[in-house]
């Protein structure tokens, strides 16, 4: 009998203590603002879920448009998806605050895809068929945002990506699928010249991370425009685990090399950031490390603290800059009470700005999806705080790359350049 | 006078009747969304009881079912693409590869019977091992297979992965190979091999003492498993029509074995609440991971709410109910597949009766 009792005690703590976690964060966290009346729309919607496609449809076409954030909040795609999603909330309070899209109040429903492919496919069903989402944003990394590029595709719904980079996006998905950055093949050639322009550099060696998409094409378009500017490519090593935390094998294989290459390439997340540029440096290689938006993170200065000198990366934002790169650096500051850690902020921030662009200026008032897809492409010359984005010639744009590096712990910006890239390159 | 849950009349409403009425209100009446997520319910199915046909019947504790789901999700998907869309995609695809194009019900199959050859290759020096040990050797397969579909870039397209599947695994082809496979899967348990497995499981001297061979029979079993877990990987890519290394990898491993203890390992029929409540808390849980109003309360953003309820759920389950949900009960299949549910529905009262007194 006293044994059933502590068991039944043990369950009751338990579910106490979820209970408390719940709870517990909520009223900590109830100001927590969230953006637009949509929230309660999409509750009315999921208690009829049979008839809910039509009601959403209804509802977007009297109401302005509903847009569907699908953004990776957990796991390893976070520290890009978590800025992205902050960038663009904030974004959507100011267009709501200042009257909407059109004079129309917009409506946003978001979920988190977990750094899930299956999760964020389910999810863009959902956000299109049960909360009736006109255009998608967010999507994740480019495995997740071609699938769920792909389920968008299929509805024909237009999906903005904040975090992929993939320039050949358009030929995987369709022409629903559209960029808000510019393409890995952009950053990497930007990156190679300004290793053999600024840094004199003549030979480069190759760190890749071949468990996504976006390393693999970041290191085959480095190397690729490296060697078009006359460089040399001494060699690549691959590692394919998103644990991986002992970089020695390829250490000595550089040491190995006849002659020490004048820069190092790093195609990786921001995750190894810290381990792997610690290990070479500890191994006494500190020539120039070079690698694209991936390491672009305020926290890799921190902890990999002076060993982090001498990296040099493309970003998409200068945060230094005036006007409406530092109206919009302060207003995240107040809203959220931190930096943005990296340039997915601006590039979120840019995304809500970009439908409100696309739709007041080509939509006339057709909130339809196939009518807000059209109005996207047809944007020539959106001034965003990234750049200018122009989706005649595809929808990947071809924006300006910032590139920057790592002093003392700091991010400092370098400079910016647009890279001539020659067209068999894009491939 | 028998009691109600044992009339056949009863069963065949609660298991058969039911069921398919709540398939076909969903086919008929829901959106795509609300169908995705049954037809992920229905392929979690197959792949937990594929996993509990090793793990708790035949007592080898695999965990390399999400490697069989890769071989499985690589050759059905390779099966179905057309082949300009493969040697367009996959750059230096081997002819012989991108010229094949089959129709899906082919492609199912036969990805299933290359994850089951591929199981009794590895089988044969792995399941030497017990316990433990085969539990780690066959993590080290999903390792083994991740890195394999990472680096043979001409078949498998790296990490960049396979995408443009068609479509195939629709809600009526999904219930039908999901009830298709837990058939074939509960004969075989019920069978007399089936009781080999167990008695395998229980006691292997004891087993082997009365001429269950424990290589060929565990095999077999070994073989099976991966068998269906091919077969739910080749409806899995079908569904998601985008597959890569990273999918089928620890996350999806332990998912896997997150339904399969959940439900009740020892049980085939577990595999359905287990596979139900791992596959639908992530979306009744996603709206809490943003935050919002749900049922009039208010709620705040919690990140990563799912794991922790999850988490939680999963501590509970094994406090109070060790042996997961439905123990080494086969309530659901044994109503389902007995011949006597259907039978029984035709057969007077007092035959049931005369059939006792005898």
């Amino acid at each position: 009998m006293k044994k059933r009792i502590v068991t039944y005690l043990r369950g009751v703590l338990t579910i106490a203590l979820a209970a408390a976690v719940l709870t517990g964060c909520g009223a900590a966290n109830s100001g927590s603002a969230q953006t637009a009346s949509a929230v309660v729309d999409s509750a009315a919607e999921d208690s009829a879920p049979a008839d809910s496609q039509d009601s959403a449809a209804d509802a977007s076409s009297e109401d302005g448009i509903t847009i569907g954030g699908l953004w990776g909040l957990t796991g390893f795609i976070a520290d890009y998806e978590i800025p992205g999603s902050e960038g663009f909330e904030l974004a959507l309070e100011e267009i709501n605050a200042a009257g909407g899209i059109d004079g129309k109040q917009v409506n946003y429903v978001s979920y988190d895809a977990q750094s899930d492919v299956s999760q964020a496919t389910s999810l863009t069903t959902k956000l299109v068929e049960v909360d009736g989402a006109n255009v998608i944003v967010g999507l994740g990394d480019p495995n997740a945002a071609i699938a769920a590029g792909t389920v968008a595709q299929d509805h024909g719904v237009p999906s903005l990506a904040t975090t992929s980079t993939l320039p050949y996006t358009q030929d995987r998905v369709g022409d629903t699928a559209f960029l808000v950055p510019y393409g890995d093949n952009i950053q990497a050639a930007a990156v190679a010249e300004y290793a053999y322009n600024e840094l004199g550099a003549k030979t480069a060696y190759v760190v890749t991370d071949t468990t996504d998409e976006y390393t693999l094409s970041l290191s085959k378009f480095f190397q690729s425009h490296f060697i078009a500017l006359g460089g040399e490519v001494f060699g690549e090593s691959t590692y394919d685990d998103n644990g991986y935390t002992d970089f020695s094998a390829s250490i000595q294989k550089v040491k190995a090399l006849p002659e020490s290459p004048d820069v190092l390439f790093f195609a990786s997340f921001t995750d190894q950031g810290p381990t792997i540029i610690k290990q070479y440096r500890d191994a006494g290689l500190d020539q120039p490390i070079l690698s694209g938006d991936g390491l672009d993170s305020t926290e890799i200065a921190e902890i990999a603290g002076e060993a982090a000198n001498n990296v040099y990366f493309s970003t998409h934002v200068d945060y230094t800059e005036s006007g409406d790169v530092s109206k919009f650096y302060e207003a995240y500051n107040k809203k959220y009470g931190k930096e943005p850690l990296n340039a997915f902020a601006a590039l979120g921030y840019d995304a809500a700005y970009l439908i409100k662009y696309a739709v007041e200026n080509y939509a006339n008032g057709d909130y339809s999806s196939e009518s807000i897809r059209d109005a996207i492409a047809k944007v020539t010359d959106f001034k965003g705080l990234t750049g200018t984005i122009d989706y005649s010639s595809g929808n990947v744009p071809n924006k300006t790359v910032f590139i920057c590096r790592f002093n003392d712990g700091k991010k400092e910006n370098l400079t910016s350049l647009v890279p001539e890239i020659s067209a068999d390159e894009n491939n | 006078m028998e009691k109600i849950k044992d009339k056949a009349i009863f069963k065949f409403i609660t298991v058969v009747v039911i069921p398919l009425l709540i398939l076909i209100v969903i086919e008929t009446k829901m959106n795509d969304y609300y169908k995705t997520v049954v037809i992920l319910l229905f392929i979690n199915v197959i792949l937990a009881a594929a996993t509990n046909f090793t793990n708790g019947i035949t007592g080898i504790f695999s965990l390399g079912t999400a490697s069989f789901m890769a071989i499985g999700a690589y050759v059905g998907s390779l099966l179905t693409l057309p082949p300009d869309m493969k040697c367009s995609r996959i750059q230096g695809i081997p002819a012989f590869i991108a010229e094949i194009k089959l129709p899906f019900f082919a492609a199912l199959l036969i990805s299933g019977l290359f994850a089951a050859v591929f199981a009794g290759i590895i089988g044969i020096p792995i399941l030497r091992a017990k316990g433990h040990y085969l539990a780690v050797i066959t993590l080290g397969t999903v390792i083994v297979v991740k890195s394999l579909l990472d680096n043979l870039t001409s078949i498998t397209n790296g990490s960049r992965g396979i995408s443009g599947m068609e479509g195939y695994s629709t809600l009526p082809v999904t219930v039908l190979v999901t009830v298709l496979s837990l058939y074939v899967m509960y004969r075989i348990k019920t069978s007399s091999l089936g009781r080999g497995m167990i008695a395998l499981k229980n006691d292997e001297d004891a087993a082997e003492s009365l001429g269950i061979s424990r290589f060929r029979v565990r095999l077999f079993s070994f073989m099976i498993s991966a068998f269906f877990a091919g077969i739910g990987g080749c409806l899995w890519a079908h569904l998601q029509r985008s597959i890569a290394p990273s999918m089928f990898y620890l996350t999806e491993t332990f998912m896997i074995l997150e339904m399969s203890v959940l439900g009740g390992m020892e049980s085939l029929s577990g595999a359905i609440p287990g596979a139900a409540i791992i596959t639908f808390f992530p979306y009744l849980l996603s709206d809490f991971s943003t935050g919002g109003e749900i049922f009039g309360i208010k709620v705040p953003k919690i990140n990563g709410i799912t794991n922790i309820v999850m988490s939680v759920l999963f501590i509970l389950v094994m406090i109070f109910r060790k042996g997961g949900i439905f123990r080494e009960n086969d309530y659901i299949f044994d109503a389902m597949f007995s011949p006597d549910t259907y039978s029984g529905l035709f057969k007077k009262e007092h035959d049931d009766v005369l059939k006792k007194d005898v």
